[in-house]
């Protein structure tokens, strides 16, 4: 795609983000305030997400049911099966999750946990769900473009996230808040990225009034491919 | 008549009291009760059995893990579809092997509003102006699976999948029609002169 569609795309895709205003996913299904209420009505994005969510809790069956049981017997094999593992080895829990999570059943299956996609400058191995620490995704360590987005794990309880990012001095180039778990990277940052020049990030969870529940640890990352945007 | 099943909050409750295997056989119930629920979400997004399974065995391992910072601040399907989610987001980043969005995407000839200085400002009013340009040109189908596509990046397979979509040719009937009322609205706005 050229530059110029590029560009267009993200321009439409910005009209659809998440802004700070959007409604955390955990609670598109519930209660929401008349605020909240006015805000999805009129928010492609969270109208988006309540769609998914409401298919996942209606889970209504369908054409594909066969498939859908095959995978959920699937599911349940592989338990059982991890299961009987756990009580033919000694052990002080006879979780079959801690047994899958060893990776004594499936290694194939949870290769994908311990698989370190990217340089690891920077990275944390946070945990996302404990109560204090957001776990990041990217960008994180040397990338041979510019990232499209910033991507983070969500964190319960977390209501919104400020984003910060900055150069290795400290000098803050570009900071906003969402309530999704990524942000587009925007033109401020991405005319920062020259071939080597890094800068770090971090991600703060707050809750809904404003408190904070969570932080990341500061990640880094720097292109080693051209600039995204020419410099004017 | 067998009794009614305790809901799942009654169930979170009650584990909460438990220890050992007694709680850990607790967990175990709770989590098969959202097997099929989780089952089916993951292989409409995927579309694969097997992807599915793998997908469905994270999300489990995930709450597992992560058990005990489930508050009760909100369902328990709620606080399992928000792992859900995120794990297959992040499922589709690392399988995508081709943009979902196709780089000749008509979607770039739309003329959008001009780029101007990269005042934050100026960029949130761009910004609010396609919102509601959207909002007021596409109706609410079209403008979540709109969405879906090109801001979450699903492929057309999966949204029609996960919405259930049962018309002639799923998520991609409902994106032709809203390429074809944006660039018709948009060539209106400009042909007027005015802005977006």
């Amino acid at each position: 795609m050229s530059p110029d569609g590029q560009e267009k795309l993200t321009q439409w895709r910005q009209a659809i983000d998440a802004t700070p205003d959007c409604v955390a996913i955990e609670r598109l299904l519930g209660d929401l305030t008349p605020a909240e209420e006015a805000h999805v009505d009129h928010c492609a994005r969270c109208q988006a997400e309540r769609a998914l969510a409401l298919e996942f809790e209606q889970s209504v069956p369908g054409a594909d049911e066969a498939d859908v049981q095959a995978v959920a017997a699937e599911l349940q094999r592989r338990i059982a099966a991890a299961r009987t593992t756990a009580m033919s080895r000694p052990s002080r829990s006879l979780s079959p999750w801690l047994q899958l999570a060893a990776g004594v059943v499936f290694a194939a299956g949870l290769a994908y946990l311990v698989w370190d996609r990217e340089p690891t400058i920077g990275k944390t191995d946070s945990d996302v769900y404990r109560s204090n620490t957001v776990s990041v995704v990217g960008p994180v360590g040397d990338l041979a473009g510019p990232p499209a987005r910033f991507e983070w794990t969500l964190v319960s309880g977390a209501a919104r996230y400020r984003i910060d990012v900055r150069e290795v001095d400290s000098t803050p180039v570009w900071s906003a808040t969402t309530a999704d778990v990524s942000v587009a990277a925007p033109p401020a940052v991405l005319q920062m990225l020259v071939p080597g020049k890094a800068l770090v990030w971090d991600i703060t969870a707050l809750d809904a009034n404003g408190a904070v529940v969570a932080h990341s640890a500061e990640q880094r990352f720097r292109i080693t491919g051209g600039s995204p945007l020419k410099r004017k | 008549m067998p009794p009614a099943r305790e809901s799942d909050e009654a169930l979170v409750g009650e584990l909460r009291r438990l220890t050992g295997d007694a709680r850990q056989q607790a967990i175990d119930e709770l989590f098969a009760r959202h097997y099929t629920r989780v089952a089916r979400w993951c292989f409409r997004l995927t579309g694969d059995r097997d992807a599915a399974a793998d997908l469905a065995q994270d999300v489990f391992l995930k709450a597992h893990r992560h058990f005990d910072s489930f508050q009760g601040q909100a369902r328990f399907s709620t606080w399992l579809y928000a792992i859900v989610r995120n794990e297959a987001f992040g499922w589709r980043r690392r399988a995508a092997t081709t943009p979902a969005v196709d780089a000749d995407d008509a979607l770039v000839d739309v003329p959008t509003p001009e780029a101007g200085p990269e005042d934050e400002a100026l960029a949130d009013s761009r910004r609010k102006r396609l919102e509601t340009f959207l909002a007021d040109t596409l109706d609410d189908r079209e403008r979540t699976v709109f969405t879906l596509h090109y801001a979450s990046e699903m492929s057309l397979d999966a949204i029609t999948r996960l919405l259930r979509l049962e018309n002639p040719s799923g998520a991609k009937a409902f994106i032709v029609s809203a390429k074809r009322k944006i660039a018709r609205a948009a060539g209106r706005v400009l042909a007027k002169g005015e802005r977006w």
